[in-house]
């Protein structure tokens, strides 16, 4: 497979902030790739640099082996995308915002009915911008930026405060995408949809690539294991957790009732665990094991958690 | 509780410099700019024209009679034919001639324009004080000469302003602020034809507008277009063609609306107040009415005017058409430039 996107070496700064810093990466025609990092790890900056509308102090990025100084329209033609938050003309309707869109296109690739149906937003088509809820006005988004049957698709954010189910239906249309050889690039700080959706997770904070691989190719890769979850109604603090098969780390609340342990291996630890809590006579209020998520995992790499 | 809410509001107030300029520092601006206009009422000369075949004897005999001191107006008495007292009138450079006929004043003006009319008394008492008789008034209301044919043409140059840049120049910066020119920027869609959409769209509004008030000023007060509609049609173009590039220019970095509000306050207030709209620009001192006399504004203004009332030719008209193509090209190219679209 071809690369569609190429990035090397791309510097931004804002002021003082190095908002993407040095960051190298190519992404193949037809993959599903997730940004994943929290608030202010320079996904917006990066993507938007992606789209053309930032550029970079320094390095370049291709699309499609044109670059934005000497092919502007050309990129533009074959690129779909939405913002982090995309405001339309208050009094256009869904369909007539569709139509405008279409226009900016040479060729009208394809019936902007058509994208309505497809994002579910048919019924609203006659429907001021103005009226439309969040999550329609997000489902809008999505569409406009289907309108040229884009070779290549950037969401930043698209499902932000949305609730689940309409958060499950944009998931589903992007799925349909993927069937198309579509690439796409999306922005998210929920580690559900990047697992979801995409072929490949890039990690990012401060400006910087943390990892980048497959769900399970970062998971073995960077920190192999579960988590247990718990609640005590009483802790005895002489318990010498460390010291129970397996065991790997513990993370405390602040009230230290409730606690998250990282094992290397459930199997072996679980029956001293217990044999532990019976012998101390300590009450479990909660018990729960988990694989470990990508959450776990940034939060493992970097001490702070994606949701920041 | 009370301070701390009249503490945020200050707070919010002076750490935006942006406000302080326009809530202090325009409005001092504008003080002094038409202080300079109308504070000086000593230095304002009234111009008088004096027709007939005496007129020269009468304006030197007239020039040495002494202005009280308590006055405080100068006269200047201009010998002048009657068809050029007349233009001048029309085009608010003179507010009354007069004819001493068998030793009787005539005294020609619109009773209606109150400029005119304080002109008259003043110099009527002047003239009686040195035992110089005066005699009747004339009321100059034939079309053209009257106050209201003196307003239209000025309101609806007024007019193309105001919706160049209110309509073009307040809709592309909203456009800014809620970040739609950011998503649209993003297609294939050229930066000029973007801006051209809001510069044609103003030539349907604003046309709609003028022609809504030529009807209007027609039908109520008779108010007729005298001279080339050729002419008029070509000012009313070039004119929002101008509006149109400083609309742009001017829209083209702003991010907030108190920024966008004092901007569109710089152009247009001054032009309004400056630009012989309402009253006669000639009060201005010489090297501020030379300058006046250029403003986009006034370039429409006039030449419509003279189209209305002097029934005005294209020729006659040609170079401020000409110089209103001009700054519209030059501002709308500086603006394409230097846009800021996101």
């Amino acid at each position: 497979m071809t690369n569609t996107i190429e990035i090397n070496n791309v510097k931004k700064t804002f002021k003082d902030l190095k908002a993407v810093d040095g960051i190298t990466e190519s992404i193949k025609e037809g993959e599903f790739v997730a940004l994943l990092g929290p608030n202010g790890a320079g996904k917006t900056t990066l993507v938007e640099m992606i789209e053309g509308i930032q550029f970079p102090d320094e390095g370049e990025i291709k699309i499609l082996g044109m670059n934005w100084k000497s092919h502007e329209i050309e990129i533009r033609k074959i690129l779909g995308f939405s913002l982090q938050e995309t405001k339309f003309i208050d009094k256009l309707s869904v369909l007539e915002t569709m139509n405008l869109f279409s226009s900016f296109y040479s060729i009208t690739v394809k019936n902007p009915e058509e994208i309505l149906n497809l994002v579910g937003l048919s019924e609203k088509k006659k429907t001021y911008v103005e009226n439309l809820s969040g999550g329609q006005r997000q489902k809008l988004a999505l569409a406009i930026s289907l309108i040229n049957n884009p070779k290549v698709l950037i969401l930043d954010e698209p499902t932000t405060g949305l609730d689940p189910t309409a958060r499950r239906e944009i998931w589903n249309i992007l799925q349909e995408l993927k069937k198309k050889s579509t690439t796409l690039i999306l922005t998210t700080h929920y580690m559900e949809e990047a697992e979801q959706l995409c072929d490949r997770i890039l990690f990012l904070d401060r400006g910087k690539i943390l990892a980048s691989g497959t769900l399970d190719e970062l998971l073995e890769k960077n920190s192999l294991g579960e988590y247990i979850n718990f609640t005590l109604l009483k802790n005895n603090k002489t318990i010498e957790w460390e010291k129970l098969p397996g065991f790997r780390k513990i993370y405390w609340s602040e009230q230290n009732i409730s606690g998250k342990i990282h094992v290397n291996d459930i199997i072996n630890f679980l029956p001293e665990y217990f044999k532990i809590i019976k012998s101390n006579n300590l009450t479990l209020l909660s018990f729960e094991c988990k694989k470990m998520t990508l959450d776990d995992l940034f939060l493992s790499m970097t001490g702070r958690s994606l949701e920041d | 509780m009370f301070f701390q809410l009249v503490l945020m509001e200050l707070k919010s107030f002076y750490r935006n410099p942006g406000i302080i300029f326009w809530a202090f520092g325009f409005p001092l601006l504008m003080a002094g700019a038409l202080g300079s206009a109308f504070s000086n009422k000593k230095e304002s000369i009234r111009k008088i024209g004096i027709i007939g075949e005496n007129s020269i004897e009468l304006v030197s005999q007239y020039k040495m009679i002494p202005v009280p001191e308590n006055s405080f107006s100068q006269y200047e008495f201009i010998s002048i034919s009657e068809e050029d007292a007349i233009k001048k009138m029309k085009r608010g450079e003179l507010q009354l001639y007069l004819e001493s006929s068998n030793n009787n004043l005539i005294f020609y003006f619109d009773p209606s324009n109150s400029e005119s009319y304080q002109s008259y008394l003043l110099v009527e008492r002047l003239l009686n004080k040195s035992n110089i008789p005066s005699g009747k008034i004339v009321p100059i209301n034939t079309k053209g000469s009257r106050y209201v044919d003196f307003l239209i043409p000025g309101l609806l140059a007024l007019g193309i302003m105001n919706s160049c840049i209110w309509g073009s120049g307040w809709t592309l910066i909203e456009f800014r602020i809620k970040k739609l020119m950011r998503r649209m920027m993003a297609t294939p869609l050229p930066k000029w034809i973007f801006l051209m959409s809001h510069v044609f769209t103003r030539f349907i509004l604003s046309g709609l507008e003028f022609i809504f008030l030529i009807i209007f000023s027609y039908l109520m007060y008779d108010v007729q277009i005298q001279g080339s509609y050729l002419a008029m049609i070509l000012c009313f173009f070039s004119g929002n063609f101008a509006f149109s590039g400083i609309a742009i220019l001017f829209s083209s970095r702003a991010s907030s609306t108190q920024v966008a509000n004092g901007l569109i306050n710089l152009i247009t207030f001054p032009m309004t107040i400056c630009s012989g709209v309402f009253f006669s620009y000639h009060n201005f001192p010489e090297v501020a009415e030379k300058i006046i006399r250029y403003f986009p504004l006034t370039l429409i203004a006039d030449s419509i005017r003279s189209i209305y009332n002097e029934g005005a030719q294209l020729p006659d008209v040609i170079l401020p058409i000409i110089i209103l193509n001009i700054v519209g090209a030059i501002f709308f190219s500086i603006g394409l430039k230097v846009y800021k679209w996101d």
